[in-house]
């Protein structure tokens, strides 16, 4: 019995060393040949499957494997081209868009693109079932009609100036019907489009891997394969690049760019952003039902300060409601720093002063330096005699509870038990970022926004044909909840910070905080 | 009754040949040490509103964010340009009180429950203590965590949190010694005289394991201030802005890089609390126990 066993444990040992020496050998060669470009990212993948995802990351994923109808042509924004249709045209009342589609394009399992694929993946999205959160986004769309095989008429109820604009975003991608309809539930972990790469292999947690594809219509992608790995903490990402062990890594903190930018190894790319971060005030209740209140804590700020000290130098003093980049953007005068103001304001609804006490909530970790800023802004609160009960959230429970709707109390649109919460938002697109937070009945207006004046303005916008006209609302509306009414507390714009390779070139990056890496290659 | 005992047991602990005089016998300097650097913490923490104000441990002011250690702020000053040693003295207030409440509610639960399940044999108390088994299974912070998340962040819900997330080890470790005192001659003495058994429980056998209380009561204070801090480290201790060690390591772990004083302070006072508390700990154990006595 003794010899048996000896020779079976042996036997096991050599068995396990020959694998672990194969292991090892293997990872490098494999890493040798391919040269993949690996980057790191902040979150997980939410869902690969365009007409569900919400995420900025994950969408810098599926621009890869997937296109649109049409497309910007540059991070400017400042013309729509083609992608995959070839023309379009729209009837005079703007109700009806004919699409001419691009022939000859395969999704990557076989099958063939056409106007059926266009129908099919918007009345998939516009399908309540599916439960995107995407499809209040295109719900203008009536119908959606196959002409002939290349060609498709899109039909709105009203008519729809941001059409174009919607089309281009990654929600409105062309997913292969085929691979859908094969496993609609399981589509989020295989997604099939007709993009320049395709999916190898999802780990959720650990790794995404893209491969170049043979035959693709358009420019053919750079690299041969990209490696994607989230990485939730800021520093650790900076450490991956630092190490070599990343060629772009999204989101250095900002207390971090100073490693990045002293590495020889390694350069920070700093870009104009869309994103602004700001405190939703609670209109529905005091003290911030009083426009003057709103007005006054605006004051209370010394942004300045907070950008240079906690930012790090890396953001901007807000200039209105719209970073650049926006559109129908105009710049507003910045809110001084007068805390002598602030308090007269106050004085002025409150003579007595503030008796009950704000409660502000913050999430932590959500954006950068969220926490801190927050507590910064607590102790200005302070310094004006307002008393302040602080609670710090983590992100899930924090929108949740935000969204959650609560009919007959406060605002109804979610929870009433806060005064001010912090939130951010980088989107392009002047109607939806004013529509969700500042129309009376949107379920996104957390705050309870209610104000005739400016209801009527994104009304006439939403139907106005006329660029420039539509861009005069926005205007108008610009300077109101500015200057007279704002539903919030400004805090700064953001600007991004992206720490890539040495040798590391072609990312386009657009303001919302979108990249895309079809066309970016190591050298 | 059974107080005086406990007393006099005390007295004996420490007057026939005191723990302090047994130290500096042995030469133990180390764990003096520990014993003075704990003192100075806990009269830093009970002294906190005499040293500094509450206000100058609190206020923001971002035009002295990040300085170095100097004569008006001797630690430097964090992110917020609020002074590190204001904040380190009342976050140790903080933490030093949550880890003491948290033991004392573990330690009175613990040698209730863990006492009278040694004591009478029944169903019920087997229940009990298979009961406390299955709590037992839970990892500790995660238990914590658990409680936290239920009772929402904050002080009071912290400490209870650490407290009863002990009080499962604190009933087993109690109940071994009175199963086996419950035997001894003493007890059965007590019984024949006509002695209750709640009485034979709390001034005859509970007296019995006052050096083990001692011990086990130093031990999880380090403990609990360990894992305070690391559910505070998570956002689930106090909010801001009020300062607790782990709340502070937390925010400052970004800075690390480039501005190492500032985590430097709070992660040392951190751990040298708890290790003396440990060495504390370990010492008087040795001290108690008579065999490991002898063996010096």
């Amino acid at each position: 019995m003794q010899p048996f066993l000896k020779v079976t444990r042996q036997a096991c040992f050599k068995v396990g060393l020959s694998l672990l020496s194969a292991a090892t050998l293997t990872t490098p060669t494999f890493a040798q040949d391919t040269k993949p470009l690996r980057i790191v990212q902040g979150p997980n993948f939410d869902t690969l499957d365009p007409a569900v995802s919400k995420s900025t990351p994950t969408q810098v994923v599926l621009r890869g494997l997937f296109n649109t109808l049409v497309k910007w042509n540059d991070p400017s924004m400042s013309k729509i081209i083609p992608d995959l249709a070839e023309s379009w045209s729209s009837s005079e009342d703007g109700l009806v868009w004919t699409f001419k589609l691009r022939q000859g394009v395969k999704f990557s399992d076989g099958s063939i693109f056409n106007a059926e694929a266009v129908k099919f993946n918007i009345d998939r999205i516009l399908d309540p079932k599916l439960g995107s959160s995407n499809r209040s986004q295109l719900s203008d769309i009536s119908e959606v009609k196959i002409i002939d095989p290349y060609t498709v008429e899109i039909v709105t109820k009203a008519p729809a100036p941001t059409l174009l604009e919607k089309l281009t975003e990654t929600y409105a991608s062309m997913s292969s019907p085929t691979a859908v309809k094969a496993d609609p539930s399981g589509y989020s972990q295989h997604p099939v489009g007709t993009g320049p790469y395709t999916l190898v292999k999802w780990i959720p947690g650990e790794s995404l891997t893209l491969k170049k594809k043979t035959e693709y219509f358009g420019k053919p992608g750079k690299s041969e394969s990209m490696v994607f790995r989230p990485i939730p903490e800021g520093v650790a990402r900076v450490i991956e690049l630092q190490t070599g062990n990343a060629d772009i890594a999204f989101n250095i903190p900002p207390e971090s760019a100073s490693d990045v930018k002293d590495n020889n190894e390694a350069e920070l790319l700093v870009k104009p952003s869309s994103f602004q971060m700001f405190f939703e005030l609670n209109t529905a209740k005091p003290p911030f039902n009083d426009p003057r209140v709103r007005l006054a804590v605006n004051y209370a700020i010394d942004r300045s300060a907070i950008i240079e000290k906690i930012m790090h130098g890396y953001a901007t003093v807000p200039t209105g409601i719209f970073p650049e980049g926006i559109q129908g953007r105009v710049a507003q005068k910045p809110y001084p720093y007068d805390p002598e103001k602030a308090k007269e304001l106050i004085a002025e609804v409150y003579p007595d002063g503030i008796k009950e006490k704000v409660v502000i909530w913050t999430p932590n970790g959500r954006y950068p330096k969220d926490k801190t800023v927050s507590e910064v802004v607590q102790s200005y609160l302070n310094a004006i005699g307002i008393k302040t009960e602080f609670k710090v959230w983590e992100w899930a429970a924090y929108t949740k509870t935000l969204y959650k709707p609560n009919p007959g109390v406060g605002t109804g649109k979610g929870s009433n038990a806060a005064n001010m919460w912090l939130f951010g938002t980088g989107i392009v697109q002047a109607d939806y970022r004013t529509r969700r937070k500042f129309y009376s009945t949107h379920a996104s207006n957390l705050t309870g926004y209610n104000n005739p004046k400016i209801d009527t303005l994104l009304d006439k916008a939403s139907t106005e044909l006329n660029y420039e006209k539509r861009m005069g609302y926005f205007e108008e509306l610009q300077d109101i909840v500015w200057n007279e009414a704002p539903n919030a507390l400004t805090l700064y714009n953001g600007v991004q910070l992206i720490g890539v390779a040495k040798g590391v070139k072609g990312l386009e990056i657009y303001s919302n905080e979108f990249v895309n890496l079809n066309q970016v290659a190591k050298e | 009754m059974s107080f005086l005992t406990l007393v006099s047991h005390m007295r004996n602990c420490f007057n026939s040949q005191s723990f302090f005089g047994y130290l500096v016998c042995r030469k133990n300097y180390v764990i003096i040490c520990a014993i003075l650097i704990a003192a100075t913490f806990v009269i830093c923490a009970i002294s906190a509103p005499l040293l500094y104000s509450y206000e100058s441990a609190t206020r923001v002011d971002l035009l002295n964010s990040l300085l170095l250690p100097s004569m008006n702020h001797l630690l430097g000053t964090d992110e917020l340009g609020r002074d590190l040693l204001a904040r380190v003295v009342w976050g140790g207030r903080i933490t030093l009180l949550v880890a003491l409440f948290a033991v004392v509610i573990a330690m009175v639960m613990g040698v209730t429950i863990g006492g009278v399940c040694g004591y009478y044999d029944n169903w019920f108390t087997s229940v009990v203590m298979r009961f406390i088994d299955s709590m037992i299974a839970f990892p500790r912070a995660l238990f914590a965590i658990i409680i936290v998340t239920i009772l929402g962040p904050g002080v009071v819900s912290l400490t209870l949190a650490i407290g009863i997330s002990t009080i499962p080890a604190n009933v087993r470790l109690f109940r071994g010694p009175v199963l086996a005192l419950k035997q001894r001659q003493f007890t059965t003495a007590a019984k024949s005289l006509g002695a209750s058994n709640l009485s034979i429980l709390f001034s005859h056998i509970l007296p019995n394991t006052t050096s083990l209380i001692i011990v086990q009561g130093t031990l999880s204070l380090a403990e609990a201030i360990l894992i305070g801090s690391g559910l505070s480290f998570l956002g689930l201790g106090p909010q801001p802005p009020t300062p607790e060690w782990g709340a502070m390591i937390a925010g400052s772990r970004a800075q690390i890089t480039q501005y190492p004083h500032v985590i430097f302070a709070p992660g040392l006072a951190l751990f040298i609390i708890i290790l003396s508390f440990n060495l504390i700990g370990d010492a008087l154990r040795d001290y108690i126990d008579p065999r490991s006595r002898k063996a010096l």
